[in-house]
């Protein structure tokens, strides 16, 4: 791979709902050959960004948002100074027992290949990738 | 988002939303569907045939007047988005299967007796 088929991007996104209507116009920029996997993408980071803004900012702040596109996968990673995540605390729904929320998490690891969280030095860093082979299904994990 | 709502009868009401469904949206879309509810709806066909983006906040506004209309008797159908990326969060919960789930017919002339809320 040769380092320009690397392609590079970032948006710092405050923390309002409001906010979250940049993420789609934002990845079509990123992803413009790949509608099925720019939706998925944008379905999974709205469920991100929405969770960091209501249940760790929870007021004035920022998420910065990074973009890595090659020939073969996306890497989206967020970065947020709110409150850590115990995932520990965060039970899975149960499909037999339908429950009003609670299914952010569940979603955007339907419509990734990896999804990860790390506490770093008092921020968030949560990360995702995604194959860009046009095969890319849904996994669940 | 634009939600209009049409009353069938005494305990039934139809809902048309157009646009995003989303956790910007979903607030004044539980506004209105418990305001329906308190004024005595039962049954919900809530048409989702035009909206074009669903997320979990939206789907929570819709499965919390699923089951406060269940707890009284009634229930919630929902007509299909025609926007695949609208259906994506319900098959990924799985509430596809839960709601009554109606396919879109936009050659169907819409039964319509008097707006009650137009709201953009």
């Amino acid at each position: 791979m040769t380092d320009s088929a690397l392609k590079h991007s970032q948006l710092v996104m405050p923390a309002d709902l409001s906010e979250t209507r940049q993420l789609g116009p934002w990845l079509a920029q990123l992803l413009p050959n790949n509608n099925d996997l720019q939706e998925k993408l944008e379905l999974a980071l709205h469920e991100l960004c929405v969770n960091v803004i209501e249940h760790a900012i929870k007021g004035p702040g920022s998420i910065q948002i990074n973009a890595t596109v090659d020939n073969q996968t996306v890497v989206i990673e967020t970065f947020d100074s709110g409150d850590p995540v115990d995932l520990d605390n965060i039970k899975e729904p149960n499909p037999d027992e339908p429950q009003v929320r609670g299914y952010g998490l569940m979603i955007i690891k339907q419509l990734v290949d990896s999804f990860t969280y790390q506490r770093l030095e008092g921020t968030n860093k949560w990360a995702m990738s995604a194959s860009i082979r046009p095969t890319n299904s849904i996994n669940s994990h | 988002m634009n939600i209009e709502t049409f009353a069938k009868s005494d305990q039934q009401s139809d809902v048309s939303i157009t646009g995003r469904l989303d956790a910007l949206e979903a607030p004044e879309l539980r506004k209105v569907l418990e305001g329906l509810l308190s004024n005595g709806s039962r049954q919900f066909i809530i048409d989702l045939t035009n909206v074009d983006f669903v997320d979990s906040a939206g789907l929570a506004a819709l499965v919390k007047t699923m089951k406060d209309a269940r707890s009284l008797g009634g229930d919630v159908a929902l007509v299909k988005p025609l926007n695949k990326n609208a259906m994506r969060v319900f098959e990924l919960t799985r509430f596809d299967k839960v709601f009554e789930m109606l396919d879109a017919n936009p050659s169907k002339p819409q039964q319509i007796d008097s707006p009650k809320i137009g709201n953009q």
